[in-house]
């Protein structure tokens, strides 16, 4: 096998806690996404076997046509990964895994006699424990038995991907998705000891934009989760300082004040008077601790907490500035101010833009960080926000794979290099 | 189904010594390309560079327009330009929010899924990749200095159709 076959056959996949995103180097800038989710069917069911339904477990695009209006949908509906770990002993996760990395394959997968199976470079939460990494590497080689999908493996962190996607050796990365977001300081390699994690990602945002719509007449809209996510995309605003923006928005209401359709429906949202609370959505992402929101909690919204998971803390509350200082912190004082000079804010929480009219008003993610960093006293800052952050995981997985050799072995000392099935 | 895109990625390879990003982007800057970092810009297009092999003798670059697929005089100067510093050029065309059947179907093409076709245009070999599933053609095809006349050809006969084929169903 040379390096050219493996050039043209390296296949990224990103395993995110809430979005699966998957493909091969050959499909451009934007990979296939998926939710990172399996049903079970119940196969032995009489509807089951004149309906032809076969498999045990089902995932991907298709998974909503065979969802039962049953109420043990949520028992059925597996979800494997919590914060970016799947449990060890977690029998029914691990086979959803391994469902959703057959199907990614399988998409992509070439009938061809010259295909000998892809170079798969799989990413994975910074704080996932080796056992993951054992079982993802078993589970390639039991993909193998029933074709040869997988030539050879190599996993890598999220956070080391984007920073690979950036050529960037020496950065801070937060890398934020749907359900929690790594603070990661990286000097060629991840800082594993000066990792921090945050229980709260895109996710959180959505359960305030719930409670929004609830408070202002959308109660029967609120129970949605896909359609709040819609609602939270077109509607929320990231201040540039809380204060001042509701300060402007309420004397501008026409300014901030916006009427959403949700396409292929009838349904209107406007959040009419009440639209200054457009602003506390990207607020929330940012810096939940706020004063303003304690009237949320109160009413019952609930708090990010702080989990242990595995070895892992998980915290709630702490806010975005303070997790990357935090994070800086445990390295060396030498390189802190290099760390603070490159900061990259990836994954799709991060995707917020300042409309035409709201300028100085409401910010980018970038500018907000630099913000609020200048106000703990950092200086020389320099953040940015990936190009489309949502898929730079995967753009780091797709750059790793071709450019590591493809003689270079697998090293669990080091965790790099490729796990050959061949 | 959204309207479709493509994607234009451009494995060049280099004879024998290194290259790398710093000498493609000298040379197209000395034909008015104008270089930010690791871009760089002309009229409707943009490359960017996506990464070096280790040993310096491949790079891949990503081409973006901003008028949809560029237009295809515009991508035989473009070609003849890199080809001054690179051996080759793989150019891996991407089609995705594609309707592959329908597709296939104008092309006169019978395919499977995830079949992979050899065909030979315009004295070029072009392998076609389906993906319904996932609803992506992938056309790739590899360009020396002598192949650059077959572009054109392979854009009336095989990309055009594709483009034009999937535009009519929306």
């Amino acid at each position: 096998m040379s390096e050219e076959y493996k050039r043209s056959h390296v296949f990224g996949i990103d395993y995110g806690t809430s979005d699966f995103k998957y493909g091969p180097i050959t499909i451009g800038e934007v990979p296939e996404v998926t939710e990172n989710r399996g049903y079970f069917t119940e196969k032995d069911s009489v509807m089951s076997r004149v309906m032809g339904v076969s498999r045990n477990i089902v995932v991907g695009k298709e998974l909503p046509l065979f969802l039962e209006s049953r109420e043990d949908v949520a028992e059925r509906l597996v979800y494997p990964m919590r914060n970016g770990i799947v449990e060890r002993n977690d029998v029914k996760a691990w086979q959803v895994t391994r469902e959703l990395t057959r199907y990614a394959l399988e998409n992509f997968a070439p009938s061809d006699p010259d295909f000998r199976g892809f170079y798969v470079v799989a990413s994975l939460a910074v704080v996932a424990p080796r056992y993951m990494y054992e079982q993802l590497f078993d589970i390639f080689g039991e993909l193998n038995t029933e074709r040869m999908f997988v030539r050879a493996a190599t996993i890598i962190p999220q956070p080391l991907a984007v920073a690979i996607a950036h050529k960037i050796p020496t950065c801070v990365v937060v890398e934020s998705g749907h359900g929690n977001t790594q603070v990661c300081p990286i000097s060629m390699y991840p800082v594993r000891n000066a990792v921090l994690a945050l229980n709260r990602g895109g996710s959180a945002a959505n359960v305030l934009t719930s409670e929004i719509l609830k408070d202002t007449g959308y109660g029967d809209l609120a129970k949605e989760e896909k359609l709040v996510r819609r609602v939270k995309e077109q509607i929320g605003l990231l201040p540039r300082r809380l204060e001042e923006a509701i300060d402007f928005a309420r004397r501008n209401p026409d300014k901030v004040r916006r009427e959403i359709r949700i396409e292929g429906t009838r349904i209107k949202i406007d959040l009419g008077d009440e639209s200054w609370a457009r602003f506390l959505i990207g607020e929330y992402v940012f810096n939940p601790g706020h004063e303003i929101f304690q009237s949320y909690f109160k009413r019952g919204m609930p708090r990010p907490s702080d989990v242990k998971i595995g070895d892992t803390y998980f915290y709630g509350m702490t806010d975005m500035a303070e997790a990357i200082i935090q994070a800086a912190e445990k390295c060396s004082i030498e390189l802190q101010p290099h760390l603070y000079s490159k900061i990259i804010l990836s994954g799709g929480n991060f995707n917020w833009n300042t409309p035409s009219g709201l300028e100085g008003v409401a910010v980018t993610s970038d500018e907000k960080i630099r913000i609020m960093l200048k106000e703990r006293g950092i200086e020389n800052i320099q953040a940015t926000v990936a190009r489309e952050p949502t898929y730079s995981v995967w753009r780091g997985c797709i750059v790793y794979g071709y450019a590591v050799p493809y003689d270079f072995r697998w090293r669990w000392e080091r965790m790099e290099g490729w796990l050959n099935y061949a | 189904m959204d309207k479709p895109v493509s994607d234009i990625k451009l494995a060049c390879r280099f004879y024998q010594e290194p290259g790398g990003w710093e000498r493609i982007s000298s040379n197209l800057s000395s034909n008015g390309w104008i270089k930010t970092d690791r871009r760089v810009v002309k009229d409707e297009l943009e490359i960017e560079s996506t990464v070096e092999s280790i040993d310096g003798l491949e790079i891949l670059l990503s081409l973006r327009s901003r008028v949809g697929f560029p237009n295809v005089e515009t991508l035989k100067k473009l070609l003849g330009c890199l080809l001054t510093d690179c051996w080759y050029i793989d150019i891996y065309y991407c089609f995705r929010n594609i309707n592959v059947e329908s597709v296939a179907k104008e092309l006169g093409l019978h395919l499977n899924c995830n079949e992979v076709k050899r065909l030979k245009l315009g004295g070029s070999e072009i392998l076609l990749e389906t993906y319904p599933a996932a609803g992506k053609i992938i056309v790739s095809q590899r360009v020396s200095l002598r192949d650059i006349g077959c572009i054109g050809k392979i854009y009336s006969k095989l990309l055009r159709k594709i483009l034009i084929s999937e535009v009519s169903q929306h």
